[in-house]
């Protein structure tokens, strides 16, 4: 069926006006016509391509590649790099077909140019940033890897790699991830089994903001301990989906090695500073007994003073020793069912007694059953009764409560001092860290108690936290698991 | 017969003021600054109960407590471990040692628990007071 002669007219047209660049070649290989784009891509007038191949710019490799190629599946798609008239050489993609009259015979071949060398710079440009990139990932000294939503390793630099005992990153990112974690113990601070749902990128695709952990990990085939701080970072989508975590994994080993060995001078010098006080105590009481024989009661009581100093030496010594032990993961526990409530009663009497300034008030205690190490707990409530009344100078009372919440037993000590900060509310359970008051004044202490208190609570599977503001005060609660009584 | 402790500690002071408050009391005490030669006192002194410091230089607290265990005319003497370490009730509960007393202490302490060992009678002692 023959086309009416507008529409020629009109496919002419579109061949003409159209910004690809079109050239059609004869059955016989040689050019008939070519678009305005086609011209104005490769630089030949129509004359010139008169009797002319397409091999005065493909080159006849490419060529004879080509017309095989269109003999046999009557079509043809690729990138070529052509040569225009003036000889500059252009990207292109190369679409070309052949069209068949009505019994199959080739009446001509079409060949449509796509000018990508913009495309193609784009890419070498996006390639080059992409190499750069790389050797600044594979250069950072720290550890980098990148987690898709379903927590699948996509990236690895090196050091991620070397420090998860891989030759490179990309062996790393081969491996499935259960078989990298089963490589190795985590930990935490303590020495307690590190839980893998508190990985910061786990956290951070939760939508936890720049969560981070220590870690300590213990490869099991070498026993090789190591320690990592490891900070996270998720990417989210336009919808707020998560789409990967990036995770830097900064190596402390050697800093914890340094520590390590702080604590174990602690530890040394603990035991060198209690031998001399065993015998000062020992000789200071033995004076003290025979003066208070011989009637010198002036004397005598000032002994009795030296002696309570000398306790208060023993206790910032041991206090020193539990952070040691803490940090080493050696502080033990000795187990026993008691009455949390008894305890409280015992320990508010004695510290009533050595207290001039406060008044320790029990507001509500309800009789409640704990198991765990009595003489720690003991000395979580000392702690916090202590930092009570020493952190409210200009009040005079102190309150404690004690209830039942669900399964828990939860105490609380309030006083009406100083207070906390909103910035200083999470770090004073952190080791060293010290309060001071509104006008810069300062308060006596080493800055572990808390860092004591919240670790043997947290041993105790228990929980610590405090409600404060700035000149209003604060209380400090904390939990542990009830016994049911039958 | 008066009642015998003996006292092993590397500090000279520690040995020092616990034979003046021991000595009050009215015990027999005996001195000894290094592990080394326990077993050799102990057969020369033999003691109703033993202080014993745990860190002591020679012979650490654990190999003396070993010796003393295994030999059949010691392995009876209660065996109190002194200690100015972090958790002496574990460190004593490990080494088997018959109870402790941790550093520094209050001298009535310290003759509470001599008292304990050495007035049972399974000490074999003959008590004085």
């Amino acid at each position: 069926m023959a086309l009416p002669v507008f529409y020629d007219k009109l496919y002419k047209r579109i061949f003409l006006a159209s910004k690809d660049a079109i050239g059609i070649i004869s059955s016989e290989g040689f050019y008939l016509e070519q678009n305005a784009a086609h011209r104005k891509l490769i630089g030949y007038t129509d004359n010139e391509l008169h009797q002319k191949t397409p091999a005065i710019h493909f080159g006849k490799r490419a060529f004879n590649k080509i017309v095989k190629e269109l003999q046999k599946n009557n079509q043809y798609r690729g990138i070529h790099e052509i040569r225009a008239k003036d000889g500059t050489k252009i990207p292109i993609d190369l679409s070309a077909f052949a069209v068949k009259d009505e019994r199959g015979k080739i009446l001509c071949y079409v060949g449509i140019k796509r000018d990508i060398s913009n495309q193609k710079k784009t890419e070498e440009a996006l390639q080059k940033s992409r190499d750069e990139l790389e050797v600044i990932l594979q250069g950072i000294a720290d550890g980098i890897t990148v987690q898709n939503e379903t927590g699948k390793l996509v990236y690895a630099n090196n050091a991620a790699g070397i420090a998860a005992g891989f030759p490179t990153g990309e062996d790393m990112v081969k491996t499935p991830p259960d078989k990298i974690m089963e490589k190795f113990e985590l930990m935490d601070e303590s020495g307690n089994p590190f839980p893998l749902e508190r990985l910061p990128g786990r956290k951070a695709m939760l939508g936890e903001t720049n969560p981070e952990a220590l870690i300590r990990y213990r490869n099991k085939q070498t026993n090789e301990e190591k320690w990592v701080i490891i900070k996270a970072r998720a990417m989210f989508d336009d919808f707020g989906k998560p789409l990967m975590s990036i995770n830097i994994l900064h190596d402390v080993t050697e800093r914890k090695k340094v520590e390590k060995r702080k604590d174990e001078f602690i530890s040394i010098a603990s035991h060198e500073l209690k031998t001399p006080i065993t015998s000062i105590k020992a000789y200071v009481q033995i004076l003290q007994k025979q003066l208070e024989k011989q009637g010198n009661s002036e004397s005598s009581r000032f002994l009795l003073k030296i002696d309570r100093q000398i306790e208060k030496l023993t206790d910032l010594i041991a206090d020193l020793l539990d952070v040691s032990k803490i940090q080493a993961g050696k502080l033990t526990f000795q187990k026993t069912r008691f009455s949390l409530d008894g305890l409280l009663k015992e320990v508010v009497e004695d510290m009533q007694r050595i207290s001039e300034s406060h008044k320790i008030v029990i507001k509500s205690l309800k009789a409640c059953t704990v198991a765990g190490d009595k003489e720690r707990i003991e000395q979580v409530l000392i702690n916090l009764l202590t930092n009570a009344m020493k952190y409210s100078p200009k009040s005079n009372e102190v309150h404690v409560n004690v209830a039942k919440v669900d399964s828990m037993v939860k105490v609380s000590v309030t006083d009406f001092g100083i207070g906390i900060g909103k910035e200083d509310l999470r770090r004073v359970f952190e080791r060293f860290f010290r309060i001071s008051g509104s006008n810069g004044e300062t308060f006596p202490g080493l800055g572990v108690g808390l860092y004591i208190c919240a670790e043997i609570i947290k041993r105790h599977q228990g929980r610590i936290w405090v409600e404060s503001a700035r000149t209003k005060g604060s209380t400090f609660h904390f939990t542990l698991p009830r016994i049911h009584s039958v | 017969m008066k009642k015998s402790v003996l006292v092993v500690d590397d500090d000279p002071a520690i040995l020092d003021v616990i034979k003046i408050i021991l000595e009050e009391k009215g015990y027999d005490v005996h001195l000894l600054a290094d592990g080394d030669k326990i077993a050799q006192t102990i057969v020369a002194f033999s003691p109703s109960v033993i202080l014993l410091d745990f860190w002591l230089s020679g012979l650490n607290g654990k190999q003396v407590i070993k010796i003393l265990r295994t030999n059949p005319t010691t392995k009876h003497i209660p065996i109190i471990m002194i200690s100015a370490n972090h958790d002496p009730k574990s460190i004593a509960e490990e080494v088997e040692a018959n109870d402790f007393l941790a550093k520094p202490f209050d001298i009535d302490d310290l003759v509470r628990i001599v008292e304990k060992y050495t007035t049972s009678s399974s000490s074999g002692s003959q008590a004085t007071q």
